[in-house]
């Protein structure tokens, strides 16, 4: 018995690794840049990108390099991110020169590559500061805590062709991706760390342009719960410490006016029919909101129009804001920020 | 891929697949497994200078990536209750059902075993290293792998009790 069943076992394990698709993991793992002391790691964008061959040669034209990269103070706490909020608030000014000084401490020249460009949104939520850098082409985010000490940077690289101004009441789904919190970035050997200090978090962030007209922005989960955005400045950016991806985002135009669409799936490749969203990145930078679905009607609450990018409505309809949660947390908050 | 030593670069070639698909059996998620094996190639990029001169540096790195595995599989676990929940249900449910002799349910009782467990089998029978290697890989003694091979293959062999033969009842 004991023979037919590892037999079976062997068997069963074989075919099922056989399945996998590697070869696609294998040429993306292949291309990334593993040189010892580069600190671009971190973030999962890699995997979530159309594969680079799928972008043409005219694409290339409007190719911008943009870096992304991440610092996470740590906390040397197990709950790394204690403390942390669905709606963003506005950072003092004391509370975001530590948060500034934190970024350069950790990142070192990566931080400082990143920001010699303008500081365009700060997003504060519970005791995290993130700040959002544009630099021409490139993007830098630095997340820190209040504690200030200690962290990692991670990071990965992208080109992309994305940050095309998108019209005034238009999104762009720009960028995003995921990082690691510190206590194991620098991990050691397998023993060594194992377990240590566990203070590892993770976190999924977002960001990218907004048009004129767009006050509010607020990715929705499946299971209901909200995380808002900062807007500030024509962009967007929000973060959340978890590995769950939103379903879809909603916008709400200075106006009052709701749009919503849903998010391109984590692994949509250009060209596929179900990920047309993704793949009108790479034709439209900007994406029009309202594309998607529209928000689950409430009680008490009329659905909101979803207007095309070019036939904004003439009237706002009156949709009032839903309640927001978190999707760790369960706050109830409105959206917008406070 | 940039130069890091052009033996990572033979090394990474060579072994790229194999840790890839060890990665998939242990995280049972493909998405999840291309991580792992990023973050493994990092760590091992930063000292390759020494673990390239190792006697077997797919050794090591594969205690890195299993090291990786089960502890993200432990963040995850704090962080989807719910999918432990269910895992939980599942083998609880497997335990109790006789008759499943197919391929497919070995599979899916395969992908309800607690990772470590998990882990265990994808080194001992889709790896077939020996107990002390395995031992060596998770970095535990040979009594835990043994306790886990143990512990998983019973939940296995409930998943894979063959089918009996029906059995005629005559009624009088």
């Amino acid at each position: 018995m004991s023979d037919v069943l590892e037999q079976e076992l062997r068997a069963a394990l074989a075919e099922h690794a056989a399945a996998m698709h590697a070869d696609d993991a294998a040429e993306r793992l292949q291309r990334i840049d593993y040189r010892a002391g580069s600190r671009w790691r971190h973030l999962r964008i890699t995997s979530r990108l159309p594969p680079w061959p799928a972008l043409g040669a005219a694409a290339a034209a409007l190719i911008a390099a943009i870096f992304a990269f991440v610092v996470l103070l740590s906390s040397g706490t197990t709950a790394a991110y204690a403390g942390w909020s669905a709606v963003p608030t506005t950072p003092s000014a004391p509370a975001l020169a530590a948060a500034k000084a934190s970024c350069k401490r950790v990142g070192g020249p990566l931080f400082t590559r990143a920001v010699t460009g303008r500081l365009v949104l700060t997003d504060e939520r519970g005791r995290y500061i993130a700040e959002l850098f544009t630099s021409g082409i490139d993007v830098g985010i630095c997340i820190t805590n209040d504690k200030g000490g200690g962290g990692s940077v991670g990071g990965d690289a992208m080109v992309l062709g994305f940050y095309a101004a998108p019209g005034p009441d238009q999104l762009g789904l720009s960028g995003g991706g995921g990082g690691s919190a510190p206590g194991f970035a620098d991990a050691g050997s397998p023993t060594d760390s194992a377990g240590a200090g566990s203070s590892a978090g993770v976190e999924i962030h977002r960001y990218g342009r907004a048009g004129s007209d767009i006050a509010a922005v607020t990715f929705v989960f499946s299971d209901g719960s909200t995380v808002d955005a900062t807007v500030e400045n024509g962009w967007y950016f929000a973060w959340w410490p978890n590995l769950n991806q939103p379903a879809s985002v909603r916008a709400t135009t200075r106006s009052g006016l709701t749009l919503s669409s849903q998010m391109p799936s984590a692994s949509c490749r250009p060209g596929s029919g179900a990920c047309s969203l993704f793949a009108g990145f790479q034709a439209h930078p900007a994406l029009p909101v309202g594309t998607g679905t529209s928000p689950r009607p409430r009680p008490g609450v009329p659905t909101p129009t979803t207007p095309t990018a070019t036939t904004p409505p003439p009237t706002a309809p009156t949709a009032t804001a839903p309640a927001s949660t978190s999707p760790t947390q369960g706050r109830a908050t409105g959206g917008g920020r406070s | 891929m940039a130069r890091v030593h052009p033996d990572f670069d033979a090394f990474v070639r060579d072994n790229l697949d194999g840790l890839l698909r060890t990665a998939y059996l242990i995280a049972w998620d493909a998405k999840e497994a291309e991580d792992l094996v990023q973050d493994c190639l990092f760590k091992v990029a930063r000292r390759w200078g020494r673990i390239g001169e190792m006697e077997q540096p797919l050794a090591y790195t594969r205690r890195v990536l299993i090291h990786l595995a089960l502890r993200q599989s432990g963040r995850r676990a704090r962080r989807r209750a719910e999918l432990d929940d269910r895992a939980t249900d599942v083998g609880a449910e497997a335990a109790g059902l006789t008759g499943l002799d197919t391929r497919e349910e070995l599979l899916d009782a395969l992908a309800a075993l607690p990772p470590r467990q998990r882990t265990v089998i994808v080194l001992r029978y889709f790896l077939d290293l020996t107990e002390t290697e395995t031992a060596r890989a998770l970095g535990c003694s040979t009594g835990t792998v043994k306790s886990n091979s143990s512990k998983a293959l019973a939940h296995l062999r409930e998943a894979f009790i063959p089918t009996p033969p029906p059995t005629e009842v005559c009624e009088p």
